[in-house]
């Protein structure tokens, strides 16, 4: 039961890069729509108003990535407890805990990556006009 | 569920050699040509994968030849210009179409199964269906050069060149025809590829015990799934463009060229990590054998090859920096671009790691892994200059892209596959390669690489164009290109002696001992020869190296006292297990050898030949044989007698996949909408790409029209998904004891039908008359294609309703063996889902403005 969401699972495991898709496709079709058809040109507060929403879409998947990693993490840590405490090596309910530690420190690991790559898209949102 | 694979007490060797001879006379192929036509057997299919893709490899080079013989000196007239456009084309097109992506999953087809301790891929009639259509595809771009029509467009076949003004004759057909039918194969072996690692892994090994090359194909798996259906649609496209004067790409009428580049390499750029992942599956599977130890850092290996699978699809722009894009873009892909770099890394250093802490045993397979590595990380560093805009502004289409994507793809592959190919031959031949000319061949090949590939760095960044017949003499580039071409002739020596090696030992090579590299995964202790049916009981798995763990498992694989080694009903059986715990769950009744699949394949083969002869209504009554042989395979898939239950090993009862939750045949539905899927996102995005260059939306002339009909066509697409769901909750409802529930849901799955039936025809009605003719412009044409796209798929969501309502009646789905009529139901949700989307893209979004 304990494995049917979340990092303990494939699904889960993917989510943080799905994340980084995401966040990749929503400022690549924002910045098109601003420099193909005009959209949020305005200036607001020193940056062109699709600036922010640029940075805006950057908080939301680092937030998402960040929250997933931690959930991770907090799963890792009681995986490891479990396996500790299952002891016996051939048991399935160490293995099924072993599995747990595996996949939880898999998906904490997928998020720092995820985590990383956004910071490479986002970056240029700074040091970059959105069409030039 | 627990079980052990072994018996309390060894099992009489009589009893034992009955079972094996049963085990033998099921699986094996029939005899004589027509069973070698009909297999459909994983080892079969899989050989026939690497043979046909080395024939290509073969072709391909000679082709590569005579381009290098063409470029060796600047007045050369070896090819005239169109004849070396050509064979510019079909090098590109064979190395990446026909020889790097088939051999990878021949290889996977031929080993995956061994690998994780499975009998058989989980649909072996698509597999056999897939080897044919590679090899017709194949053959069909390659029999343009019988008519004096082989496409010259470039491997890309870029637009407007290659559209029906440019190209006017077939080139461009048969590219586009044969391309997109050998992808038919790539696809269908994403699907069993992935329901395979899933759920028929051998018990016991869970995900964190899976060998990193079954992850590495997984993930291929995924990215095939994602990344090529984008190609197949741009294929689809311009062939109706071509054939039908549509307008997707033509500007004078709306249409965008460079919408064909965005699809093109959406599928082009994860392509090359498509090729290198199984081959960095191969490197983890042999580096840890010749370092004589597990693995280092696995699951930092599993999370590279995860995060390439994602990385990987935001690069695809950088193929695309010199057409006009906004910086701000460029500068995303160019960081997707140093990003993928971390993983490729992660990767290497646990290899290096892996050889560091190990004992290295210096034979073949390792020296192609030493030279792989050199030539990869060079060509990887190459990359990331080629990730920078401003470098790669200055050396766009010049040779120096051509160095550092033979450095990629022939350092990143063909060495890995090379080293593959050595470490695996023992297990498949039963004999031993020569190591000495093994060695020579291996020279020849790294040092006829290198210096025909290096110098081309050099002659790039002088300014030597790619795929140009020739250059002017004032670059002063004639020496190294001299160099570069006698270098290919010794890189091809070294491959013909590679040929030959292997030849020779297959014919004379010394008889190898079993596992004559001590290997640990599971491959290796399937007996030899191979029988094809791998294990005469599954086996149990409890490390990630079972025969390091446990050497006597190789001797219980060759016992019939474990899962499934009693075959009393005479059918090839597979075990399921669990996706993430790989416990028994089911057991799987696969195919035997067939016509369907080869017969099928060539009804598609005459149905496009029909079409690139342009003899449309010939190709579309083609469409009737297709279906019926579709048909009479779907009907010979499970029986009546069908059991619920099956006695997977004494005390072990499970259930068959008609009846359990995890069956292959939903994996592989969830697996082909993916697919469907992405090819439906691709074509979304194709409408709101034409709609950006577009103003208005609709363009002058072309009318909204009335909401009417449209809304009777929607009330009709979602009349019909309630009597779809209607239909599945009644053959739910029915009680479980097992015997056939007649008629139960049979009237609502035929009520579905003609519902869908009627929103076909409404939806066409309510468009025909405000958007008019596809070819007035690009928002015709895109409108009609979605609309088109998604009537398919209610007329094939029909078809599988009126299937599921005559199994039903005929006693094969029952309330106890629902499986059919689940896949069905799920299908119409979706083709429902696609409808609603479709339908607000058509009908909103342009009143929307």
């Amino acid at each position: 039961m304990r494995e049917k969401i979340g990092p303990w699972r494939l699904t889960g495991m993917a989510t943080p890069l799905a994340v980084w898709a995401a966040h990749f496709l929503a400022v690549y079709i924002m910045q098109g729509l601003a420099c193909g058809e005009g959209w949020q040109r305005q200036r607001v507060a020193g940056a062109e108003m699709v600036t922010w929403w640029l940075l805006l879409a950057t908080l939301l998947a680092f937030a998402a990535i960040a929250w997933m990693g931690v959930w991770a993490l907090r799963c890792r840590r009681r995986a490891a407890f479990e396996v500790r405490a299952a002891g016996d090596a051939d048991r399935p309910v160490a293995t099924a805990a072993r599995r747990r530690r595996f996949t939880a420190t898999l998906t904490a690991l997928v998020a720092l990556v995820a985590f990383i790559a956004v910071t490479f898209t986002g970056i240029p949102v700074l040091l970059l006009p959105p069409c030039a | 569920m627990s079980t052990t694979t072994q018996s309390p007490e060894p099992i009489d060797p009589l009893e034992n050699s009955a079972r094996l001879e049963e085990l033998h006379r099921i699986w094996s192929n029939e005899p004589g040509l027509a069973g070698q036509l009909k297999a459909v057997n994983h080892s079969t299919v899989g050989m026939r994968f690497i043979l046909t893709g080395f024939a290509f490899l073969l072709a391909g080079g000679v082709l590569g030849m005579f381009i290098r013989l063409q470029l060796a000196w600047f007045d050369a007239e070896v090819l005239d210009p169109a004849r070396f456009n050509q064979f510019v084309t079909m090098h590109g097109t064979t190395m990446m179409f026909l020889f790097a992506v088939p051999i990878l999953e021949g290889f996977a087809m031929y080993l995956l199964p061994k690998m994780i301790g499975s009998r058989d891929l989980p649909f072996p009639r698509l597999s056999a269906f897939g080897y044919w259509c590679y090899l017709f595809g194949g053959l069909f771009l390659y029999s343009s050069f019988l008519f004096d029509a082989a496409p010259d467009g470039g491997w890309f076949m870029y637009v407007p060149l290659t559209d029906s003004t440019y190209s006017p004759g077939l080139g461009a057909d048969f590219w586009l025809i044969g391309v997109t039918f050998a992808e038919i194969a790539a696809v269908l072996a994403a699907v069993e590829l992935i329901v395979l690692v899933l759920i028929n892994r051998a018990p016991g090994m869970d995900l964190r015990r899976m060998p990193l090359f079954a992850w590495a194909m997984l993930v291929t798996a995924f990215m095939i799934a994602f990344g090529f259906p984008p190609l197949i649609l741009a294929s689809v496209l311009l062939e109706i463009q071509r054939a039908f004067d549509f307008a997707f790409f033509e500007v004078a009428r709306g249409g965008d060229p460079l919408l064909w580049q965005h699809l093109f390499w959406l599928f082009g750029h994860p392509e090359v990590y498509i090729i290198f992942l199984p081959a960095a599956g191969m490197v983890s599977m042999v580096i840890a054998t010749f370092a004589r130890r597990p693995i280092v850092g696995y699951t930092w290996i599993v999370l590279a090859m995860v995060s390439v699978g994602f990385l990987s699809f935001g690069l695809w722009v950088h193929h695309m920096y010199t057409v006009g894009i906004p910086l701000l873009a460029l500068a995303f892909f160019s960081a997707a671009s140093m990003a993928v770099a971390i993983p490729m890394g992660i990767q290497v250093f646990a290899w290096i790691a892996t050889l560091w802490s190990g004992r290295p045993w210096m034979r073949l397979p390792l020296l192609y892994l030493l030279g792989f590595f050199l030539i990869f990380v060079i060509g990887g560093l190459t990359g990331v200059m080629l990730a920078m805009v401003p470098l790669d502004w200055q050396v766009h289409d010049s040779h120096f892209v051509v160095a550092h994507l033979h450095y990629v793809l022939i350092g990143g592959m063909m060495f890995p596959l090379f080293a593959g190919l050595y470490y695996w031959l023992p297990m498949a031949t039963g004999r031993m390669p020569s190591e000495s000319l093994g060695r020579t061949a291996f020279w020849m090949v790294f040092i006829g690489f290198n210096l025909t590939f290096l110098p081309m760095h050099l002659t790039g960044l002088l300014g030597m164009p790619r795929r140009v017949y020739t250059y002017p003499e004032e670059l002063s580039v004639q020496w190294l290109n001299l160099l570069s071409t006698a270098a290919g002739f010794v890189l091809a020596v070294g491959m013909v002696a590679i040929a030959v090696d292997v030849f020779i030992s297959l014919r004379s090579g010394r008889r190898a001992a079993r596992n004559p590299w001590k290997a640990g995964t599971l491959e290796w202790a399937v007996p030899f020869p191979v029988p094809q049916f791998n294990f005469a009981s599954i086996p149990e798995v409890r490390d990630r190296y079972p025969l390091w763990d446990r050497p006597e498992t190789d001797e219980a694989a060759n016992r019939a006292d474990g899962l499934l080694g009693n075959p009393v009903d005479g059918r090839r059986e597979l075990l399921g297990t669990g996706i993430l715990s790989a416990e028994p769950e089911q057991v799987i009744r696969v195919s035997t050898s067939t016509w369907l699949p080869l017969l099928a394949a060539l009804a598609l083969s005459v149905l496009l030949a029909c079409f690139i002869a342009k003899w449309y209504l010939a190709a579309a009554l083609m469409v009737l044989p297709l279906l019926a042989l579709f048909a009479a395979w779907a009907w010979t898939t499970g029986h009546r007698q069908a059991p619920v239950e099956l006695e997977a090993e004494p005390g072990l009862l499970l259930p068959t996949q008609y009846a359990c939750r995890n069956a292959p045949g939903w994996w592989a539905l969830v697996v082909s909408l993916l697919i469907d899927g992405a090819l439906f996102a691709s074509l979304v995005f194709a409408y709101f790409y034409l709609w950006l260059g577009t103003e208005p939306w609709p363009p002058d002339g072309i009318a909204t029209g009335a909401l009417g009909m449209p809304l009777v066509a929607l009330g009709l697409l979602a009349g019909s998904a309630v009597a779809a769901q209607w239909a599945w909750r009644a053959l739910r409802s029915t009680d479980g004891d097992g015997e056939p529930a007649r008629g139960r849901g049979g009237f609502a799955w035929l009520v579905a039908a003609l519902l869908g039936a009627g929103f076909i025809v409404a939806h066409w009605l309510a468009l025909a008359g405000p958007v008019g003719a596809p070819q007035a412009h690009a928002y015709a044409s895109v409108v009609w294609v979605l609309a088109g796209f998604h009537m398919v798929h209610v007329a094939v969501a029909a078809m599988a309703a009126l299937f599921v309502m005559a199994r039903t009646r005929c006693g094969f789905v029952t309330a106890a063996r629902p499986l059919e009529a689940r896949v069905t139901a799920a299908l119409w949700r979706y083709a429902v889902a696609q409808g609603l989307v479709t339908w607000a893209v058509i009908h909103l979004f342009p009143r929307m403005g």
